[in-house]
């Protein structure tokens, strides 16, 4: 037997396709994926969510957390606490409890958990004028909670991260790029949420005192604090302080609300 | 916000700057292998385990000798990214293929460089495994055989 040498000019072990294209026809296929999982889980979830009875609810919230009086604090929560009591029961076929929990803390911020619970910070009691302000604040935080809102964009950040981790592995990187991405997506709903939050806190207000003033004189002193352009609000979950005026003035408007001055008071 | 535009642009850059000198190195690599296979044109690299199924003849041998030849190949960021997309939907990762297929020719070069004066290579295998570890991963083939020489 001779050995004969025969050349191969191709190699016949590579592809001949163009690594680039192939690349974008990959990621755009993957993305396809990756949405199309995402809306499903997202409806399935809002199914879900809806039927979630209020006892529900309070009954997984309260088993989350574990709210700490604090002494210091407990008069002024108390009187915060009847002024919840004389709004929710202004709220039409209300069953919820709301419970509010102050928090030593300078920042003025107000939040809201699922179960009824409704943060305040000490910071925002300071700077309050008038007690139809902080109605309309607290009015703010109970449509958030009877709307459903933290829960939903709980459950579709958990859906999310569940998805991203499931394609990606534990690929620490593309797991943070995608989860950002569909950031801000969420961050249009959070302000579709925040606005209708302040519709409802308007009404709730309106009902309650008989006339809706005092309910934006927060957000101007806000607006007056806060040099931030316009634009970096897009970023942000809320919407601007001008802006949010500009929908309860609008509101207001639509509605024939009345507006009368308010008192002055200071809380603690 | 600002976290998802760093990660983004870090992981861009990575991406193509892989892309640029991974072209580039394999390039290079291909053409180095073309150069030295001309070299070795003429040195059978065989699989048989008999020499008389070739029919040459034991007596003839005047020594055996095991040689060896061993190369390991990385891919860049372009390709592994490329790769994991492969890995959500299947199909063939093209990517791969040329960065094994670059090991094995340097493998087998590098053997018949060990065994330059001989007249022929037998009972040659090529064994590949891969390095995966948590950040890198590669290719490493191994290349062995018998290296005879005849009177």
């Amino acid at each position: 037997m001779k050995f004969t040498r025969v050349d191969i000019e191709e190699n016949v072990n590579i592809s001949d396709e163009n690594p680039l294209k192939e690349f974008f026809v990959l990621g755009f296929k993957v993305l396809l994926v990756f949405a199309s999982l995402y809306i499903f889980i997202g409806f399935a979830l809002e199914v879900v969510l809806v039927n979630l009875s209020v006892e529900h609810e309070e009954n997984i919230a309260n088993f989350i957390w574990d709210f700490k009086e604090e002494k210091s604090l407990a008069e002024s929560e108390k009187k915060v606490q009847k002024l919840i009591d004389k709004l929710s029961r202004n709220i039409p076929m209300n069953k919820r409890h709301f419970t509010v929990h102050l928090i030593s803390d300078d920042n003025i911020n107000a939040a809201a958990l699922p179960g009824g619970h409704i943060l305040v910070y000490s910071g925002l009691l300071k700077a309050i004028r008038s007690e139809n302000e902080l109605a309309f604040i607290l009015a703010h935080e109970m449509g958030h909670i009877v709307h459903k809102d933290s829960i939903k964009s709980l459950s579709k950040g958990m859906a999310l991260s569940a998805i991203s981790m499931f394609l990606f592995g534990n690929d620490k990187s593309l797991n943070t790029l995608f989860n950002g991405s569909i950031e801000s997506l969420q961050l249009k709903f959070s302000r579709d949420a925040e606005n209708n939050a302040d519709k409802f806190g308007l009404h709730l207000l309106n009902h309650t005192y008989g006339h809706s003033g005092g309910a934006t004189n927060f957000f101007e002193k806000l607006a007056k604090d806060n040099k931030m352009p316009t634009f970096m609000y897009y970023l942000l979950t809320h919407p601007s302080p001008q802006s949010r005026i500009n929908n309860i003035n609008d509101e207001i408007k639509f509605n024939n609300f009345d507006l009368k001055t308010v008192k002055k008071i200071i809380f603690e | 916000m600002l976290e998802l535009i760093i990660n983004l642009i870090f992981l861009v850059t990575i991406t193509l700057f892989g892309y640029c000198t991974g072209t580039f190195l394999e390039k290079r690599h291909y053409n180095s292998i073309k150069q030295r296979e001309k070299l070795y044109y003429n040195l059978p690299v065989i699989q048989v385990k008999k020499l008389s199924s070739i029919d040459i003849d034991e007596n003839d041998v005047i020594s055996s000798e095991l040689v060896t030849g061993c190369a390991v190949v990385a891919p860049d960021s372009f390709k592994s990214f490329t790769a994991r997309f492969v890995n959500i939907l299947g199909g063939r990762v093209t990517s791969y293929e040329t960065l094994v297929d670059r090991a094995r020719k340097e493998a087998l070069l590098r053997l018949k460089k060990q065994a330059c004066s001989a007249d022929l290579i037998i009972n040659t295998r090529i064994e590949t495994s891969d390095l995966s570890s948590a950040d890198t991963n590669g290719v490493a083939v191994l290349a062995y055989g018998t290296a005879i020489i005849l009177k």
